[in-house]
């Protein structure tokens, strides 16, 4: 495989997990850690497929996974706002329970376990861009894509604007980084949070369907652990739309050149470990580089101290010491 | 004397009925009846007979001696895994990464058993024993060190780590030197040599039972756990070793899911296979939440969880229902448990008195 | 001529304190009014209620001659604002998002921030006021001194004509205390009234038209410029009062001249902003001494003490326990060296309120062999010496095994005494140990410690309740800004107007030059 398919190949690959990315960050935004988006994702593959099944058309089952994704995340944002459930734990028992559902209804629904495919008249129709297309390396890259990944590839930028130039945006990282200030100048930061809960769930379970339906095809546990990819790129980006963007295509690389490297007996699984251990590198970086510069400023201000220098010495105001024996 | 027993009773009655108190006993049971509950609409929405699915999974847990054996021995690795969550719990610590801990001490056992093949039976198993701890100590620890000295999410380097975890083992049996080149494809397994009978598996395990307890209620090492684990300004304060006594934690919940891997390894299957402790992973979590942290009530949510997969083959051979819908209850299971029924209570009636101030201070007006 | 806000007959009642009784207080346009008080006057309170963060039990408000009745939302549009002494800013994000957080300029598509208008009158402010800021920069690269200007800019963007600064001096070096006097003169010439609450009295003297002084919730003086009333010995003569103390009083006696705590140049800084919080203190506690250490709160005694239990180990200089030297040791070794500690906080670093009494007795003794043999707690001895203590200590509802947090208040605070005087401490650290208490428990602690100072312990007392300084000290040194301003030897109650003077920073036969807010004290 040639360059330009590898990057094709890892746009086509990268655009699920990128949108469970910008999903997950808000929940992000508002200090609640998103374990439960391969949940989400899971069911939103599930849900896409039976959608699709359902009412005959990719797009309708992917509007029915978003929606029913939605639903399943408000139930999470009630428990965790209203009920003051753990969010961890509680976004691990949806995982659970999403795991097992997808398995238990495997048959119920379509009378075989393990998977199911599509008929390839429901599959999603893929789009020749005008000037795109006539492009030779950047067609190879950008052209025969379905209709969602565009929307993909251009939503990073649309959620960056929200989060900067509107209202909501404003509210919302207020209420994330210092909810009281947000409670003192009269924000309802209880409907902030549903709202950033609701759309992470939007988000992963398109991000499910954009998976199983690009496939045309129901796996069990398809998502196979991108939820926490898409994670690893949350922790990259700090919750920052772009960089989530970012760490999507190098995960996505990551992911292409597994694919192609796996028939070779090459050891791919260090490749495919790299998001996880960047995000604990990421996650660690800050609060060590925080702790040295705190305690190299303390150690200047000490040599200032025994140095008497002239500036530390005038804060003082008085300068008599007492002891019991004067 | 008549009035003194009537006083003594009245105490008696108004402990039990204590409000606090009442919600805390009575959340496991309500959990556990709102998941069968659950997972009986999901199996009556697809056709099936919940009813009949639930006999068929009591029948096959408890219907025969047979059945009873597999039943414990489904339960061991669960209920040590439970362990190793509430200890770490109880200092605070969420730690989530048991299936990475089991994978990392997993590793260790096939690394002693490939590279030192012809050590004496007991002396192999005795390194790979500490081995495997030590691997899943280590595993626990970080997460450990990067929130104590950090502040790191320790939720999120334990999932990590145990995707990290997965992965290693993944490459051991693929590409690694150690990798078994008969089976250059699926299914991929190692063989361990050495063995622990089952009974010594269930003396094992009652013994770490009667040592957890007592650790728990009478040991120091216990003591300053539950003091930092509720309230860690108070325990500065008063000159408890807090780092000493979280780094503690991390180590006992990592021996503790090691023990797991290694009963499940040299106990039972006696050969290390890909994914051989998916299916475990967060047993231990819901185990701990349904017997609220109580050592003899997670003896017992254990049972539940043990028999529920003992059951589950009995599932499929007698009634159409997938033995799947065993991992839904396991998972309505969590989230219900994670609900703290007082806390939901208390937010209730703090809302309604809050309703009652609000239309007295617009009357008052 | 009608002033602008008007507070008549407020009164204020808390569980167990009358905050505010019948109290009168207004405001002018273009006037600043001071209200000055020591800790729990009621200072803070009253402002809260102007400011409609709470309301009134009885009494009425009227806002340019019409009554009103509002909550902070309705403060807001009546043109209120409070200049906190705790920011509510968002540090990661900008000074102007900061100022339109809650009523962001919209475009004409709803839901988009019009940042450009925003900005061109956030600047327009900016530039009346004579403040040089970035309204681009983010709250925390921003000084205390700045973040203060957006505070005020905040409220002067919603439109605030009348605006309440509670001890805004507090967090600000000299030159920045400067440049706020030159707001505040600026806010003035504009017709702003003014509310100035501070216990720092040269500040009060140079800024205020008039002043109101509050002592136990009742307003005991008022005072304006113009008269030539308002001097600084007037105002700390009325914020302390003349009282006759009722309860429990220690004897003075001479000291002895065995040192138990020696401090030696200390230093420390807030390991945030690295801004110096103790600046090379010197003192020592000597045996059978109660030393008191007074001053409004805020003023480095919460550091000092931290420093000398060992919550940080950043710090500059010595600290030594009966000739041991501590100052870079952990707690638990501090304290096996004889240091006890009554947090002013109990319900954080005094007990754990989820355990038991026993649970909480036996904390960082744990391993002792009082409570413990081979690793594992002696639950036998543990549960006598809890029941001893319950009885010596008369620690009422306690019982064995019950939750601590089931306790009163006072009740509590004996959990804590009885755990750390049955340790007989060398040094005894009692930090605001009556806080929150009422009268019976109250007279209890103070009794607990005039006894250990009999048995010869050293007890180091900080408590900004005027009435106890002076009631157990034997010695007082009052905190300002993190030195001392002055000692009090032979402490009487007719030390308490000296007391008080030093309070406010006024150190005694020192020419204090305002130099634009700068002191400049004369050396002892």
């Amino acid at each position: 495989m040639n360059i330009t398919q590898l990057l094709g190949l890892t746009v086509r690959l990268l655009v699920p997990t990128l949108l469970v990315a910008l999903g997950g960050i808000f929940s992000f935004r508002i200090k609640v850690f998103p374990l439960g988006l391969e949940g989400y994702m899971l069911a939103g593959c599930f849900l896409a497929v039976t959608g699709t099944y359902l009412f005959g058309s990719p797009y309708l089952g992917m509007a029915f996974a978003a929606i029913l994704v939605m639903l399943l995340a408000l139930i999470f944002a009630f428990f965790v706002i209203e009920l003051s459930v753990n969010p961890v734990i509680c976004a691990f028992a949806i995982n659970t329970i999403v795991a097992g559902m997808t398995r238990f209804l495997m048959i119920p629904v379509f009378g075989s376990s393990g998977r199911i495919y599509l008929d390839s008249a429901l599959a999603l129709p893929r789009f020749q861009v005008p000037i795109i297309k006539s492009i030779p390396i950047v067609a190879d890259i950008f052209n025969n894509h379905s209709a969602l990944v565009y929307v993909a590839l251009l939503l990073p930028f649309v959620i960056q604007f929200v989060y900067y130039k509107t209202n909501y945006g404003l509210s919302l990282r207020a209420t994330g980084a210092y909810e009281e200030a947000a409670v003192a100048v009269g924000i309802s930061t209880r409907k902030v949070r549903y709202i950033a809960l609701m759309t992470t769930g939007c988000l992963a379970g398109l991000g499910g369907a954009q998976l199983s339906l690009t496939a045309n095809l129901f796996n069990v546990g398809m998502t196979d652990g991108r939820g926490f990819t898409a994670l690893a790129a949350i922790v990259l980006s700090a919750g920052e739309p772009i960089r989530a963007f970012l760490g999507c295509i190098l995960f996505g690389l990551c992911d292409a050149l597994v694919l192609n490297l796996s028939s070779e007996g090459i050891p791919i699984q260090f490749l495919s470990m790299l998001p996880y251990i960047l995000a604990i590198l990421f996650a660690v970086m800050p609060p060590v580089i925080r702790k040295l510069s705190e305690r190299t400023a303390f150690s200047k201000l000490q040599l200032r101290i025994r140095q008497n220098d002239p500036e530390i010495l005038a804060s003082r105001a008085f300068h008599h010491s007492v002891n019991s024996e004067e | 004397m008549k009035q003194k027993l009537t006083d003594t009773l009245r105490g008696l009655w108004k402990e039990l009925i204590r409000k606090d108190k009442i919600a805390h006993r009575i959340s496991p049971f309500v959990a556990l009846l709102l998941s069968l509950v659950a997972a009986g609409l999901v199996v009556t929405a697809t056709g099936a007979n919940a009813l009949e699915a639930y006999t068929a999974l009591f029948k096959g847990a408890l219907g025969s001696v047979s059945s009873i054996k597999q039943t414990i021995r489904y339960t061991i690795p669960i209920f040590l895994l439970g362990l190793s969550f509430s200890v770490c719990s109880r200092g605070g610590f969420f730690a989530i990464g048991q299936e990475g801990q089991m994978y990392a001490a997993a590793l260790l056992l096939v690394c002693v058993q490939c590279y030192l093949p012809h050590l004496p039976q007991p002396l192999m198993m005795i390194l790979m024993v500490i081995c495997g701890i030590v691997a899943a100590v280590v595993c626990a620890l970080i997460p450990a060190i990067t929130k104590h000295y950090f502040g790191v999410n320790e939720a999120m380097v334990f999932v990590m780590l145990n995707y990290i975890s997965l992965l290693l083992v993944e490459y051991l049996f693929l590409h690694s030197p150690l990798r078994n080149p008969d089976s250059a494809s699926y299914p991929k397994s190692i063989a361990v040599a050495p063995t622990i009978s089952t009974v010594a598996l269930y003396i094992g395990v009652i013994a770490i039972l009667i040592l957890f307890i007592l650790l728990i209620k009478k040991s120091i090492p216990g003591y300053r756990l539950r003091m930092v684990g509720q309230n860690t300004a108070y325990a500065k304060a008063s000159g408890l070793p807090v780092t000493q006594t979280i780094l503690f934690s991390a180590v006992l919940g990592g021996g503790l899911a090691g023990l797991a891997s290694i009963s499940e390894v040299l106990g039972v299957y006696h050969v290390v296979y890909n994914n051989f402790a998916s299916a475990l992973g967060f047993k231990g979590v819901t185990v701990a939440l349904l017997g609220m942290h109580n050592p003899l009530g997670m003896l017992f949510a254990s049972l539940l969880l043990g028999a529920l997969q003992g059951g589950s083959v009995m599932l499929s051979t007698t009634t159409d229902v997938s033995p799947e819908i065993v991992s839904v209850v396991e998972g309505f299971i969590m989230f219900f448990s994670s609900v703290n029924l007082a806390v939901m209570i208390g937010r209730i009636t703090d809302s309604r008195k809050r309703r009652k101030y609000h239309k007295e201070e617009r009357a008052a007006q | 001529m009608e002033s602008l806000v008007e507070m008549r007959g407020i009164v204020k009642e808390f569980p167990n304190i009358l905050a505010n009784d019948k109290v009168d207080f207004f405001l002018d346009g273009g006037k600043v009014h001071a209200l000055v008080g020591e800790n729990g006057a009621g200072k803070t309170t009253l402002m809260r209620i102007m400011f409609g963060m709470y309301r009134q039990d009885e009494g009425e408000i009227l806002i340019a001659g019409k009554r009103q009745s509002y909550t902070v939302a309705g403060a807001q549009k009546l043109g209120i604002a409070m200049v906190h002494q705790n920011f509510m800013q968002i540090p990661q994000m900008s000074v102007l998002e900061n100022i339109i957080l809650g009523h962001a300029p919209q475009t004409k598509a709803r839901g988009i921030i019009d940042y450009k208008s925003a900005r061109t009158r956030i600047q327009k402010l900016l530039q009346d006021m004579g403040m040089k800021l970035n309204p681009d920069m983010l709250v925390q690269r921003l000084s205390v001194g700045e973040r203060q200007k957006v505070e005020i800019i905040k409220a002067l963007y919603i439109g605030a004509r009348i605006l309440i600064f509670d001890e805004p001096t507090a967090v600000l070096t000299p030159q920045e205390s400067g440049e706020l006097f030159k707001i505040i003169n600026q806010l003035k010439s504009e017709g702003k009234a003014i509310a100035y609450i501070s216990h720092k009295l040269n500040e009060v003297t140079e800024i205020a038209d008039m002043a109101t002084v509050m002592r136990r919730g009742k307003v005991v003086d008022y005072m304006t410029r113009e008269s030539g009333e308002m001097t600084r010995v007037r105002l700390a003569t009325s914020m302390v009062g003349q009282d006759e103390f009722e309860m429990v009083v220690s004897e003075k006696k001479p000291v002895g001249a065995e040192n138990i705590l020696e401090v030696k140049n200390l230093w420390a800084s807030d390991p945030h902003t690295q801004s110096l919080k103790i600046k090379g203190l010197n003192f020592s506690v000597a045996k059978g001494e109660i030393l008191g250490i007074g001053g409004v709160e805020g003023n480095g005694q919460q550091e000092l003490i931290e420093l000398i239990w060992g919550a940080t180990k950043q710090l500059e200089g010595e600290i030594s326990l009966d000739g041991k030297d501590i100052s870079h040791t952990g707690v638990h070794e501090r304290r096996e060296a004889g240091l006890g500690y009554i947090s002013e906080d109990r319900m954080i670093t005094g007990v754990s309120a989820e355990a038991s009494i026993q649970e909480n007795i036996v904390g960082g003794k744990e391993s002792s062999a009082e409570f413990s043999r081979a690793g594992l707690l002696r639950n036998g001895a543990i549960n006598d010496k809890t029941l001893a203590l319950i009885d010596q200590f008369d620690i009422r509802g306690g019982r064995l095994n019950l939750p601590v947090k089931s306790l009163s208040g006072g009740n509590m605070q004996k959990v804590i005494l009885a755990r750390e005087i049955s340790r007989n401490p060398k040094l005894l650290i009692a930090a605001h140990p009556t806080r929150g208490l009422d009268i019976g428990a109250i007279n209890f602690v103070r009794e607990q410690l005039i006894a250990q100072k009999e048995k010869d312990a050293a007890v180091l007392l900080i408590t900004a309740d005027l009435e106890e300084l002076l009631a157990l000290s034997d010695r007082i040194l009052v905190m300002y800004e993190g030195e001392f301003s002055g000692e009090v030897r032979n402490v009487s109650e007719e030390s308490i107007q000296e007391i008080g003077l030093l309070m406010g920073g006024i150190v005694k036969d020192a020419i204090a030059k305002e130099n634009g807010g700068k002191h400049e004290a004369e050396a002892h």
